[in-house]
């Protein structure tokens, strides 16, 4: 016998509560449940992992799209992206220190956050020549290999 | 800490900021002037956001950035409260400030202190105008 669950209160629309104790006669229940929660968990997770690579296939796609409009002003994007942890991470060097591109890029990370509001996305800037600050998890997207 | 404090600590940034600036020697300090003029902002900024979101008195409840918790959050209480030009400028002067302090910036920032003083000076100038008129403090 299994117990399926130590104690329930079964409240009688007229009378006090009874204590009921239940029990199935056979473990394969259990094996059957553990096994139907197990796909159930299965085909949520592999339902969430294709949403939030969809998600992050589409901030790619509009990062690619703000950054080519930077594009001559930068020497190099590398990203970083993992849909589990809904993060999207981009480093972007340049040759030398400029306040309005530095502008722009803090620009392109408000409206990548505000229109993916529930993606952490970072956009971090270094000088060529820094690239050891950028994690070796990043890949390089430009200029492409 | 109130708003008055926050306000107190903004302007104390900002002298020492403004000291900093007038006795350069070409670039030497540029790293303390960048941390300084983003002390300041960010304490303008907080003053501000102390009458919007009503924070406890006794710490400090912002992280910067804060996904989890947007709540807490100055980035994302930034975004909802600002005009986007004072939180880009915000961000870019916190983004020198963490480049000064936490990666390479106090080797490649000296060297650069022509380009960088203009835009650390115009966005804490920006923020302050911005606050201030927030608040009804102009002056």
């Amino acid at each position: 016998m299994v117990p399926i669950a130590e104690k329930l209160e079964w409240i009688l629309t007229t009378g006090t509560p009874q204590a009921l104790a239940l029990s199935v006669p056979d473990d394969r229940i259990e094996q059957i449940v553990q096994q139907r929660m197990q796909e159930q968990f299965e085909e949520s997770k592999n339902r969430i992992i294709k949403t939030a690579t969809r998600i992050m296939e589409s901030l790619f796609g509009e990062v690619v799209v703000r950054f080519n409009k930077i594009i001559k002003e930068i020497d190099s994007v590398y990203m970083y992206s993992s849909p589990m942890e809904f993060a999207f991470c981009i480093y972007c060097t340049t040759k030398k220190i400029d306040g309005d591109l530095t502008l722009k890029i803090r620009k392109i990370e408000r409206e990548l956050h505000e229109k993916y509001p529930n993606v952490n996305i970072n956009v971090d800037e270094a000088l060529v020549g820094d690239e050891s600050l950028i994690p070796s998890y990043y890949y390089k997207a430009y200029p492409a290999k | 800490m109130d708003k008055k404090d926050h306000l107190a600590l903004a302007e104390h940034f900002e002298e020492i900021a403004n000291l900093i600036n007038d006795n350069d020697d070409n670039g030497k300090h540029i790293i303390g002037s960048i941390i300084a003029h983003h002390y300041s902002a960010l304490h303008y900024i907080d003053a501000y956001l102390y009458d919007v979101v009503k924070p406890p008195e006794e710490r400090c409840p912002f992280s910067h950035k804060n996904d989890q918790e947007p709540n807490k959050s100055r980035y994302h209480i930034m975004l909802n409260n600002l005009d986007k030009d004072i939180f880009d400028r915000y961000e870019r002067l916190h983004n020198y400030s963490q480049r000064a302090r936490y990666k390479k910036g106090f080797k490649d920032f000296p060297p650069n202190h022509k380009q960088i003083d203009p835009f650390i000076k115009d966005d804490l100038k920006q923020i302050k105008k911005h606050v201030l008129n927030k608040l009804k403090l102009s002056k």
